[in-house]
């Protein structure tokens, strides 16, 4: 016990890493698990980007403003980056490519030039020479007299959206302010909460010395995966605090009342916080960080061993006078240890289940009930002293009250048939019961934060896409070759207006055969002698010398780019991130895209066609929500299976079904009832089906053990029945959804068993009524 | 540096005799709001009210290696808030269509350059001089660019120098001279060419731009 709590004091605590992102219980969508972490790895990246618009109605205070803003961040150094300027020395990240040019085309320049179109190559060139839009080009006239390296240099550019370069930032306008862009990359996964307690404070003073910097209003705009989890992390853990202590305290006073001296209520929480800290190491060591939902979870923990508390102490009502602790180890023990059998058997089945999220709920249940468990029925016995106060006479009088009436009631015909007709009418919204396994729906954030997420889209006119193209194969060269293949389809999608925008590794890096046609491509039609550089060049009035010069450039340029010079270039910093390379045996790249209008047509693509892979983590994960909630749905009828021949062997076929079918109504009717009112049913609903499970059989096993004194057994059920109501009740209070759907689930089928098991194992069913009557009279 | 440019290129001007100005506007630094209050307070009233502008151009560039500069002529068309019409007749007919949207470009009736500003930061800085040329709304200017002023009787000219690297590596510096009118713009780019824009015949309208004005930018 010492150990434990040494343990984790030392070394858990300090360590203790709460993960709050949902897409962490998952397990991961691909068969290929190199190729998974790569994913991972990427979409990890991704997260950790931060975009921020500092916007006044004067461009000029917005800079001073944004100038501020990205100064503190950079001090703060919760960021490894942060961009306020655009790279200034476009010039290096165009001196690969210069190198390199003589194997250097567009898709549509190559495409041109073997088309015999080269002429008009030519007259372009020419006639831009003399307009405007000759103006601007990163190389001159002389150096590049066709425009075929500008071209192919202009398709480096990232796209901006909306932004526009003002000066060296990047500006947005609104009609009633402009707004300067910040991009800024977090150090962290922004689901850590090590980085947001480092990431947000930081975020807060970089806007308050932006405010400060100018005495304009100052709008502050952003976007990014980290505000949205640390503002989860930060409600779920108020909510876990606030909820908890309301809880712990609502817990202490009913058992006050109930049994009343400090030495049950000091040994209930003591059971409960070595169980907890039990299932929080066992936790820690075994995966590493303890996720939000595990916690949640555990808070039922508190339910199951309070439960065990008050059968343990109710007891001592049975018979005030003569009871001694080990009478109350003898009487409850065995319906504890029933009932802790059937609880574990659910969470054995949940451990198995191959969904991380689920194993570590399993194992911070199993550990917590079996040590909570353990101590009620060691511990207490040693430690239980019978005081001399008379015990309170609260509990055995409501116990006695509920007694009665269930002893008097009769299953009237009318009776029967109206709470038939109720679970009935309940049990058939049902058929109106809706599935809603969105996972943007169960992880809201709070509107605020949508709303400048929203503004930040709309400005700058383009969004995040959360669905890219995973290319893979067997080579570097493979990759580009097949890549570039669905380059060229997607600017067919691109100019059907499906799509607006895609970002590649190919249009820097084109393969080395695609290098090779290039450069034969160019030694044929351009550069040789009276090719298409010498007619331009003599159509602008070029000397013979300067034409020589270009030929004797392309000449001395033998080498084409290959990869591991371009990741070492500066030219690579805009799609370095979607070079994944080596991954196990594969190679692979990423395409991203932006402005996704026609998902079909993009599907399309990827369809027969293994080494292309159109993947979207969103509908990935809601996906496998979905299945993870029909699987959970099956197991459940599983367990109550499993649990009903636990209880057969137990008690026989006729008494068995009295404990089971209470909690199996009441999760068919809470379902039905779910249906009636649109509450959406999710995976989570389904994961608080499991607690119901657990506690309603409990509850079954412990009126049948107390028939020999009903007012005792309807007291301890009564009780724990409130514990778990109190602990789970408030969730339904939840601001974030998913937790919101636990305790909703929870709040309704709970109170639905006790109801339940109540009649159904204490009232004389109409047929054996009279057996009934004759063994209470 | 930019000083010695500017002398060399003050140098070039002289040299190849063009229209230039007397003096180096870059030795006389000054803001956007100075400008529109002092050196081009009248030719700014002018434009002020003009909502339509048109008349004739004359398109110079001036490249290191040729020793005649290439040389362009045609009409011009500005509208405000819809952008510039720029109609090259000579030595070949080309339509380039300047709006905030972007650049294109048609030859003999067939598109050949198409540039949306979006994707194209620069396109942008090509779009902010050209129209902050017929408008000579230079406070406009002066956060993308350092301005230099000086004015002569009534002769002035202005200067423009790119404040980042970014607009610094393909542009060096423009400078706008004129007495009444906008009379000449000179674009320096990063490789020493040069390219000399002569405006002559401007007509202005108060007038809303009509349909067949409109009709110059209704490119698709």
């Amino acid at each position: 016990m010492l150990a434990v709590l040494a343990l984790f004091a030392i070394r858990v605590l300090p360590n203790l890493k709460i993960e709050t992102d949902i897409l962490a219980l998952l397990p991961n969508t691909q068969q290929d698990a190199e190729m998974d972490a790569a994913l991972n790895a990427f979409s990890a990246q991704l997260a950790r980007r931060q975009i921020f618009l500092v916007g006044a109605a004067d461009l000029a205070d917005a800079k001073l403003a944004a100038a501020s803003f990205a100064r503190t961040l950079t001090e703060s150094q919760a960021f490894t980056t942060v961009t306020l300027e655009l790279d200034a020395n476009a010039s290096a990240r165009f001196d690969v490519f210069l190198k390199h040019r003589s194997f250097l085309l567009t898709d549509a320049d190559e495409r041109a030039l073997s088309e015999g179109r080269g002429q008009e190559l030519v007259q372009k060139a020419v006639r831009s020479a003399f307009t405007p839009a000759g103006l601007m080009q990163p190389l001159s006239l002389a150096q590049d007299p066709l425009g075929l390296l500008n071209n192919f240099l202009r398709a480096q550019i990232p796209s901006f959206g909306a932004a526009r370069l003002e000066g060296s930032m990047l500006v947005v306008d609104a009609p009633d302010a402009s707004y300067v862009l910040v991009l800024a990359e977090s150090s962290g996964s922004p689901f850590a909460s090590s980085v947001q307690e480092r990431v947000m404070p930081a975020i807060e003073q970089a806007s308050m010395a932006a405010r400060r910097a100018v005495p304009a209003t100052i709008t502050i705009l952003s976007s990014g995966a980290i505000q949205h989890a640390a503002a989860a992390t930060e409600r779920a853990t108020k909510e876990v605090s606030t909820f908890g202590t309301i809880e712990a305290i609502a817990v202490l006073v009913l058992l006050w009342t109930m049994f009343g001296g400090m030495r049950p209520l000091i040994l209930a929480m003591f059971t409960l916080s070595l169980a907890v800290m039990a299932a929080f190491t066992a936790v820690h060591f075994v995966f590493g960080k303890v996720h939000l939902l595990a916690l949640v979870f555990g808070s039922s923990l508190i339910g199951s061993i309070i439960d065990y508390s008050i059968h343990f102490f109710a007891d001592r009502f049975r018979d005030p006078g003569k009871w001694s602790p080990l009478d109350a180890v003898s009487h409850v023990g065995p319906a504890i240890l029933l009932g802790l059998t059937t609880t574990l058997i659910g969470y054995l089945v949940l451990a198995f289940v191959p969904f991380p999220g689920l194993k570590q709920i399993a194992v911070f249940c199993m550990v917590g009930l079996i040590v909570g468990c353990g101590c009620v029925l060691c511990l207490y016995p040693l430690f239980t002293r019978i005081g001399r106060r008379r015990a309170p006479q609260l509990g055995p009088r409501i116990g006695a009250a509920l007694d009665r009436r269930l002893a008097r009631w009769r299953w009237t015909p009318a009776r029967t048939i109206g709470a038939a007709l109720v679970i009935g009418v309940a049990m058939l919204g049902l058929t109106r019961a809706y599935v809603q396994d969105d996972i943007r729906t169960l992880q809201q954030s709070p509107q605020a934060l949508l709303d400048s997420e929203q503004q930040v889209r709309e400005l700058l006119g383009s969004s995040v896409e959360t669905r890219f193209f995973l290319v893979s194969g067997d080579s570097e060269q493979v990759v580009l070759d097949r890549e570039r293949e669905l380059t060229r389809e997607l600017d067919r999608l691109i100019a059907q207006k499906s799509l607006s925008s895609y970002q590649a590794v190919s249009t820097s890096l084109p393969s080395l055969a695609q290098q090779q046609r290039a450069h034969q491509l160019l030694g044929e039609k351009v550069y040789a002698s009276g090719g298409l550089l010498e007619q331009a060049m003599t159509a602008l009035g070029f000397p013979a010398e300067a034409i020589e010069k270009r030929r004797q450039e392309f000449a001395a340029a033998q080498t084409p780019l290959d990869v591991s010079e371009w990741l070492a270039s500066p030219a690579a910093q805009a799609a370095r991130h979607l070079w994944l390379g080596q991954v196990g045996m594969r190679y692979a790249t990423v395409v991203s895209l932006g402005g996704i209008r026609d998902v079909g047509a993009l599907q399309a693509l990827a369809q027969g066609n293994d080494s292309v892979r159109l993947i979207d983590r969103v509908a990935g994960t809601t996906e496998v929500l979905s299945n993870y909630r029909r699987a959970l749905s099956g197991l459940l009828a599983v367990i109550y299976a499993i649990a009903g021949t636990v209880l057969i062997v137990r008690f026989g076929f006729r008494a068995a079904p009295r404990i089971l079918l209470p909690s199996v109504v009441a999760t068919l009717t809470t379902l039905g009832l779910f249906g009636w009112f649109g509450v959406p049913i999710n995976l989570f609903t389904m994961l608080a089906l499991w607690l119901v499970l657990g506690l309603g059989i409990d509850y079954g096993i412990f009126l049948r053990h107390g028939l020999d004194n009903r007012p005792t057994a309807i007291l301890s059920v009564t009780l724990s029945a409130c514990t778990t109501l109190l602990a789970f009740g408030l969730l339904s209070f939840s601001a974030t959804p998913f937790i919101r759907s636990i305790g909703l689930t929870l709040l309704c089928a709970i109170t639905l068993s006790w109801v339940f098991v109540l009649f159904s194992c204490l009232t004389a069913l109409p047929r054996h009524a009279a057996a009934m009557e004759t063994q209470h009279g | 540096m930019s000083r010695r440019i500017a002398l060399f290129v003050l140098g070039c001007v002289l040299a190849f005799g063009a229209q230039a100005a007397e003096v180096d506007p870059f030795e006389h630094p000054t803001t956007g709001t100075a400008l529109m209050n002092s050196t081009l307070a009248a030719p700014a009233r002018t434009l002020a009210n003009a909502k339509v502008l048109s008349g004739h151009f004359v398109h110079y560039k001036h490249l290191a290696e040729i020793p005649q500069p290439l040389t362009a002529n045609g009409e011009f068309t500005y509208a405000r808030d819809l952008g510039v019409y720029w109609h090259t007749q000579q030595p070949f007919d080309s339509v380039f269509v300047l709006t905030q949207r972007g650049i294109v470009q048609k030859d003999e009736g067939a598109e050949t350059i198409r540039l949306s500003a979006q994707e194209q930061p620069a396109v942008r800085v090509i779009a902010d001089i050209f129209l902050a040329l017929f408008t000579l709304d230079v406070s406009r200017l002066s956060s993308t660019f350092d301005l230099y002023g000086k004015s002569q009787g009534e002769r002035w000219i202005v200067g423009l120098t790119p404040k980042s690297a970014t607009i610094g590596s393909v542009f060096k510096q423009a400078t706008i001279t004129g007495q009444k009118d906008v009379e000449q713009v000179v674009l320096v780019d990063a490789h020493g060419d040069r390219t000399v824009i002569e405006l002559k015949d401007i007509r202005y309208s108060s007038a809303d731009p009509g349909a067949d004005v409109r009709a110059l930018f209704a490119t698709p």
